[in-house]
């Protein structure tokens, strides 16, 4: 029985969500960060909500990607090492879409539950409970944006040393428009203005993002298990 | 037929090394002359800008470096694209020898860009969309030589940083066009020929500029690439007898 | 001559201005050709450790 490219995706996922779920620890580590990060702000900022009001897009972005970037360290580390990502790319399977896969249950294990919970840090930063929905909306679809530019950057560090701190550089210039839109919706979203236009922006750069990412994702894996 | 052997002449590294440094000093005298002669036209013969009185003139210096660094970030990524679809080993070394040149370029664009943004806007820093995608495209550069050197296995790092080149080549359009895209303190571009926003004796020094910038990139590549071949290839017979 | 220096009161940017960019300029072609001049090195150390015509 020959699998299509759709069949060999869902079992990519159901096995990586089924993996992901033996430590559930480790799911809330990104999660644990990302709240760490909210707090040192009004920490070594300022206690005042209405000034940090106006930091906070800044700093649930940058949490969000921070978090996001720990996280990619282990979209592909583990498979790498212990050949299963070997097995992937040779078996005659589409690696685009396995890997499109994988990056899938990395938002819905990282960037999702981050987009949900974030009302909790933006509660602490003195976003308006108005504002919420669209935070969370924004979170989300960027954060969807960030683990597919994020795969890229990770299949490219495969054999690289010291590829953690790579990882983070290579991404960053990549994640800069989703950040500089998300930002904008959030800061739009608390002053009460029209969330639309960023919104459609950051849902352009994912479709875009899910077109073309897992491609150069696909290639970057190969290079590096060559 | 003729394209085919020139193309295959383009594949070889002993054929492009000898062309490189056959060529390379016609590049820099070119260049320098032509520099020499804008400058002289943008500095002494153009009249003051009726706004910005002489501080205009940094455009002479700050254009052609950011026109630059950008061009060679174009360069780098057809040359990698061009590495990866064909495997050419030379089109690898080139992309490889662009990187340093284009991130100094991207140094100076933005360090003549703080320095006409002082005067002009009161700060030497703004957060517009241009200059930040420019300090992108520096973290991009950066990017790529941090990728190269990371990885050990010189095909890998050959076709990694192809890879990423070819991804990054998204912000080079960003940079061009952000400036029409949004509400920004930096210029519009200015219309050079044509119907033309300046006058023609400040326009030539500027074109010359960029034409001398331009030849000067030909030359520091064709020194840089042959510094990679030598490097690359250095088991081969044909260099030894380059070298000794 | 001293208004060209003052560039109409502008003079301390415009003329670090080109400096740094020709000073940056400059930087890059001296890097080029050491690099070059370090890979021919490089090749000749190379070249006298296994002279051709040895198996090794």
């Amino acid at each position: 029985m020959k699998t299509g490219a759709l069949e060999a995706a869902r079992l990519v996922m159901v096995r990586d969500l089924r993996l992901a779920f033996r430590k559930p620890s480790q799911l809330l580590q990104p999660l644990m960060f990302f709240m760490i990060v909210a707090t040192l702000f009004p920490l070594t900022l300022t206690p005042e909500l209405s000034r940090l009001r106006d930091a906070a897009p800044g700093v649930l972005w940058v949490g969000a990607l921070l978090s996001s970037l720990l996280a990619l360290e282990f979209l592909f580390r583990d498979d790498a090492q212990d050949g299963t990502l070997e097995q992937f790319a040779l078996s005659g399977q589409s690696l685009t879409w396995m890997l499109f896969a994988k990056t899938c249950v990395h938002w819905l294990l990282t960037g999702l539950p981050l987009a949900l919970s974030a009302p909790i840090a933006a509660v602490g930063l003195g976003v308006p409970a108005e504002a919420m929905w669209s935070v969370v909306a924004s979170l989300a679809l960027g954060g969807f944006a960030l683990s597919l530019i994020g795969a890229i950057s990770a299949g490219l560090t495969l054999g690289a040393r010291r590829g953690g701190v790579l990882l983070s550089l290579l991404t960053l210039p990549l994640a800069v428009p989703i950040l500089v839109f998300g930002a904008d919706a959030t800061q739009r979203a608390i002053t009460g203005g029209e969330i639309a236009p960023p919104m459609y922006l950051l849902g352009a750069i994912a479709v875009l993002g899910m077109t073309l990412a897992p491609l150069a994702a696909a290639a970057a894996v190969r290079i590096g298990l060559e | 037929m003729a394209t085919w052997t020139w193309f295959h002449r383009f594949g070889s590294p002993p054929w492009v090394y000898g062309f490189a440094a056959r060529w390379a000093p016609w590049f820099g005298g070119a260049a320098v002359l032509a520099m020499l002669v804008a400058l002289y036209g943008g500095l002494v013969l153009a009249p003051p800008d009726y706004q910005q009185k002489d501080a205009f003139r940094i455009v002479y210096i700050h254009a052609p470096v950011a026109t630059l660094s950008m061009a060679v970030y174009s360069t780098m990524a057809v040359a990698a694209a061009v590495g990866l679809i064909w495997r050419m080993k030379v089109a690898h070394a080139a992309a490889s020898a662009c990187a340093p040149i284009g991130a100094w370029f991207t140094v100076a664009t933005l360090a003549t860009g703080m320095l006409w943004g002082k005067p002009m806007w009161g700060a030497y820093w703004v957060w517009d969309p241009r200059l930040t995608s420019e300090l992108v495209l520096l973290f991009l550069y950066l990017g790529y030589m941090g990728l190269r050197a990371g990885i050990d296995d010189p095909q890998k790092a050959d076709k990694a940083s192809a890879v990423l080149a070819v991804v990054g080549f998204v912000n080079v359009p960003i940079i061009r066009y952000s400036v029409n895209w949004w509400n920004s303190l930096h210029q519009p571009p200015t219309r050079l020929v044509g119907e033309a926003d300046m006058d023609w004796s400040m326009v030539w020094p500027l074109l010359l500029m960029l034409l001398a910038f331009f030849l000067y990139f030909g030359w520091v590549l064709l020194i840089r690439l042959r510094a990679e071949l030598l490097r690359r290839e250095r088991n081969a017979s044909w260099v030894r007898e380059v070298v000794a | 001559m001293s208004e060209f220096f003052a560039m109409s009161g502008y003079g301390q940017y415009v003329w670090p201005a080109f400096g740094i960019g020709f000073g940056i300029v400059v930087l890059i072609y001296i890097t080029a050709v050491g690099s070059l001049a370090a890979a021919k090195q490089e090749a000749r150390r190379r070249l006298e450790m296994n002279p051709p015509g040895e198996t090794g």
